[in-house]
């Protein structure tokens, strides 16, 4: 006889990205994704600019004597006035530096969360890997979330980035595997053999390096970039390229081998590796991996490279922006059903 | 009559601001002026009623040069254009016009051209026209470089190629166009759709605009370039001479000795200039929003209406305390003003306070202040305390007193010795300088006044406004949540595939 099910649980997954904060939460069998554009700008509080964004409906908060702007408008405003919309994030994670940033980060996460469900309402939210080219405060980063998360009346609990990714996309191969997650600040990377974590790590170059470095050798500004890439990149073109192009293209693969060589390195030197049977799937995710052709580039230079292990598939997440959340939340839900 | 030596001596800019003025009032609007560098003539495009007409204004003494005409006729084929006026200080011969009869051009020269002007100007009002200089401007401009970004939010689109709008920073606004700097590159004469978010306005004003002029930057690879309102609503008119009224400084007040005197120098015209100099506001504003421990138990309205009363409280009192009338009556010498000023305080009634001073003030219920009394420094606050202290110190009371000696002394009908005169000058002159520098004349421990404790919750200042409630946009997954969840807690169990 089948065991009854246990109760529905409510619970949610928070995907804290330096360049998307993501919201996953379950309804019956699907789930449902929120998302924001991590960024803010910041222009002077006077009644004028305060009724002109309530009259347009722009979301804004209010500190001090400022306006923060925030989403997608906050790069349209930077836009309009020339500037660079702001990162309330650095590096991926929350600055100890940033204390203007840090009130912000707390008042989107509680509004795109919403109030919990029910009293310590369980969510797990991503922390990056240990960086292994930077230096980041990451018990700072944890720390602030979880007491954010707390006193919204959450029962927060941490998830590693590339871990939440293999739990989203792993399940037919029993969570083993390697999950990449490219996302604005930072490459997250994690080895997974049945659920649990052999080893993972971060890598503080990802999207906005490679809009910086491409922006200084074509002259053009990282928004203009950053817009550029998000809408019109294609990896696998290798015929006509325009400047712009060639420089993505060249900083793509660059930071693709970057990642993957660390990768090897990380196989070489994990002392207690689980004996892995067959070939290692690898599943990636995040918004730099969106470009068209990204998947054939990554395979090419994984045959350049090669790993200690034989890899089996690799594949692309099925939602690559949700898929952290995603995976967070079956982590929230799967842990609270335990319990 | 007009002389037409003075028309001539204007250089040519002018004199065409003056012709283009004259067709104005005849219903014309100018659709486009030539660039002089140096011409000796310049023309200009006019439109009336869906019909271009052509106007060459020169300054010419004697007989005008056939081969002129010639050309402007030529010109005026080649734009294409049904008809011209050719203005002239100097004589078109007649053997000339009968030669040029065939061509659609009215010529207003040395013989015509005064009669013209003053039958639209009128007589005095001509005379008013040269003898001010001609404006060139038709409009009154708001300069607002550095601070456009406060007052108006603008956005311009082409009407053709790239929808995304023109990047620059607004550098001027009359109610005749905008004037903006921009790198980007946007030929002259293109239509642009223009929107602009005034500062007190409620609706974008929306218009169809056309780029009359750009002119490169000096000192950077911008250009400067300005649009003229070509299609606009009434109403959005009205919203542009509003909001360019709203900017423009106030008539400034006449401070001399008899405008005051034919005032009744009352204190309340004193209490004018306080205000218009800015010096009440300053002397209030320090009453900042640190709370005691009754404030902080109080609404947020409430606290707005106690702060309310206070200020208005302490502007009065302090107004008696700093002895502007005393100390007015030393700089100026004017006796009985400062006994008329004085005595209407004291009639009604205002006390004084001492500066540097901590004050226990108790409100009504209707936060009205119900009395006030000194206490020691060290006063540790009880409950339905309000401990404040007026923001005021002797070099405030010395800066009130510079201030308006130095705008009565810059009267014309000033008494102020000699040597008092100078001392002021020289103190207004470095004050000019530190104001110039951005040295804030207003010592620190003079405004923070107000409330001596802070007793505010950290969790209270983390309350941060905001117009939103919950945001970001709702996606639903493509996947079943339960099974991937079934399979971890297998996999966690040891019952994998």
């Amino acid at each position: 006889m089948k065991n009854a099910k246990p109760n529905r649980v409510k619970a949610k997954g928070l995907d804290v990205g330096t360049s998307f904060i993501n919201c996953a939460e379950n309804r019956g069998k699907r789930v449902n994704f929120r998302a924001i554009r991590n960024s803010f700008f910041d222009i002077e509080n006077t009644n004028f600019t305060k009724r002109m964004l309530q009259r347009t409906g722009i979301n804004y908060i209010k500190r001090d004597d400022r306006l923060y702007i925030i989403g997608d408008e906050a790069l349209e405003f930077a836009n309009i006035f020339n500037k660079e919309a702001r990162r309330p994030l650095s590096g991926g994670a929350v600055s100890p530096r940033e204390k203007e940033a840090l009130p912000l980060v707390e008042v989107l996460i509680k509004s795109i969360l919403g109030r919990a469900n029910h009293k310590r309402e369980p969510i797990a939210f991503s922390v990056p890997g240990e960086p292994i080219d930077a230096k980041l405060n990451l018990t700072y980063h944890k720390t602030v979330l979880s007491e954010t998360l707390s006193r919204l009346g959450y029962a927060p609990k941490p998830i590693n980035e590339g871990l939440a990714v293999i739990f989203s996309e792993l399940n037919d191969k029993n969570f083993t595997g390697i999950g990449l997650s490219f996302g604005g600040g930072m490459v997250n990377v994690c080895m997974s053999f049945m659920a649990a974590p052999v080893f993972s790590f971060s890598i503080s170059k990802s999207g906005d390096w490679i809009d910086d470095q491409a922006a200084m050798a074509v002259d053009e500004t990282n928004s203009k970039v950053c817009a550029f890439k998000e809408a019109n990149l294609d990896l696998s073109k290798t015929k006509g390229l325009s400047r712009m192009e060639k420089a993505l293209s060249i900083y793509y693969r660059n930071l693709t081998e970057y990642v993957l060589r660390h990768l090897k390195k990380k196989f070489e030197n994990t002392k207690e590796m689980p004996e892995l049977k067959k070939p290692v799937d690898i599943v990636i995710a995040g918004g730099t991996s969106l470009p068209k052709g990204f998947l054939q580039l990554f395979n090419r230079m994984l045959k350049r490279v090669k790993l200690p292990h034989a890899v089996g598939k690799v594949k692309m997440a099925g939602e690559p922006i949700n898929a952290v959340a995603n995976g967070a939340l079956i982590s929230a839900i799967a842990e609270e059903t335990k319990e | 009559m007009i002389n037409l030596a003075d028309l001539r001596a204007k250089d040519l800019e002018e004199f065409r601001a003056l012709c283009l003025k004259a067709f104005k009032r005849l219903g014309y609007s100018v659709w486009l002026s030539e660039k002089l560098n140096g011409k000796a003539s310049a023309s200009s495009i006019l439109l009336k009623n869906d019909e271009r007409s052509l106007v060459q204004c020169s300054q010419d003494k004697g007989l005008v040069d056939i081969s002129l005409i010639k050309d402007f006729c030529q010109d005026l084929k080649k734009k294409g254009i049904e008809s011209g006026f050719f203005i002239t200080t100097g004589v078109v011969r007649l053997a000339d016009r009968a030669y040029l009869s065939s061509e659609p051009v009215d010529f207003i020269d040395a013989k015509k051209l005064p009669l013209f002007l003053e039958t639209i100007f009128g007589e005095d009002g001509l005379k008013k026209e040269v003898s001010r200089g001609f404006e060139r401007r038709e409009f009154p401009r708001i300069d607002l470089r550095g601070i456009g970004e406060d007052k108006i939010l603008w956005q311009a689109n082409t009407f053709y190629g790239t929808t995304s709008p023109i990047k620059g920073e607004i550098a001027d606004i009359s109610s005749g166009g905008i004037g903006f700097e921009s790198l980007d590159e946007i030929p002259v004469s293109s239509l642009l759709k223009l929107e602009l978010f005034l500062y007190g306005s409620r609706q974008a004003v929306k218009s169809v605009a056309r780029l009359i002029w750009e002119k490169p930057r000096g000192d950077s690879l911008a250009h400067n370039f300005g649009l003229s309102f070509f299609l606009i609503g009434d109403k959005d008119k009205e919203r542009i001479s509003d909001f360019i009224k709203s900017q423009l400084p106030p008539e400034p007040l006449d401070f001399t000795k008899s405008s005051l005197e034919s005032n009744g120098a009352s204190p309340e015209f004193l209490l004018k200039l306080l205000v218009e100099k800015n010096i009440i506001g300053k002397m209030v504003s320090g009453l900042h929003d640190r709370k005691s421990r009754e404030v902080r138990r109080m609404s947020e309205v409430d606290i707005k209406k106690a702060e309310n009363s206070i200020k208005r409280f302490f502007k009065k009192v302090v107004l008696k305390k700093c002895k502007i009338l005393d100390l007015y009556k030393t700089a100026t010498g004017w006796e009985a003003l400062a006994k008329k000023i004085d005595d209407w305080f004291e009639k009604r009634g205002y006390r004084e306070v001492y500066e540097k001073t901590i004050y226990l003030v108790r409100l009504d219920d209707k936060f009205k202040v119900l009395s006030y009394s000194k206490v020691a420094g060290n006063y540790i606050p009880k409950s339905g305390d309000l401990i404040v202290s007026p923001p005021i110190g002797t070099d405030k009371i010395r800066e009130i007193v510079k201030e308006v000696a130095k705008e009565i002394s810059g009267g014309n009908g000033s008494n102020i010795d000699q040597d008092t005169l100078k001392k002021i000058a020289a103190e207004a002159v470095d004050e000019l300088e530190k104001r110039r520098k951005g040295e804030n004349l207003w010592k620190k421990e003079d405004e923070e006044v107000a409330i001596k404790e802070s007793y505010m919750s950290p969790l209270r200042e983390l309350k941060i406004e905001r117009n939103f409630g919950r945001i970001g946009k709702v996606k639903r997954g493509k996947k079943d949540i339960e099974s991937q969840v079934d399979s971890l807690r297998g996999v966690k169990k040891g019952k994998h595939r």
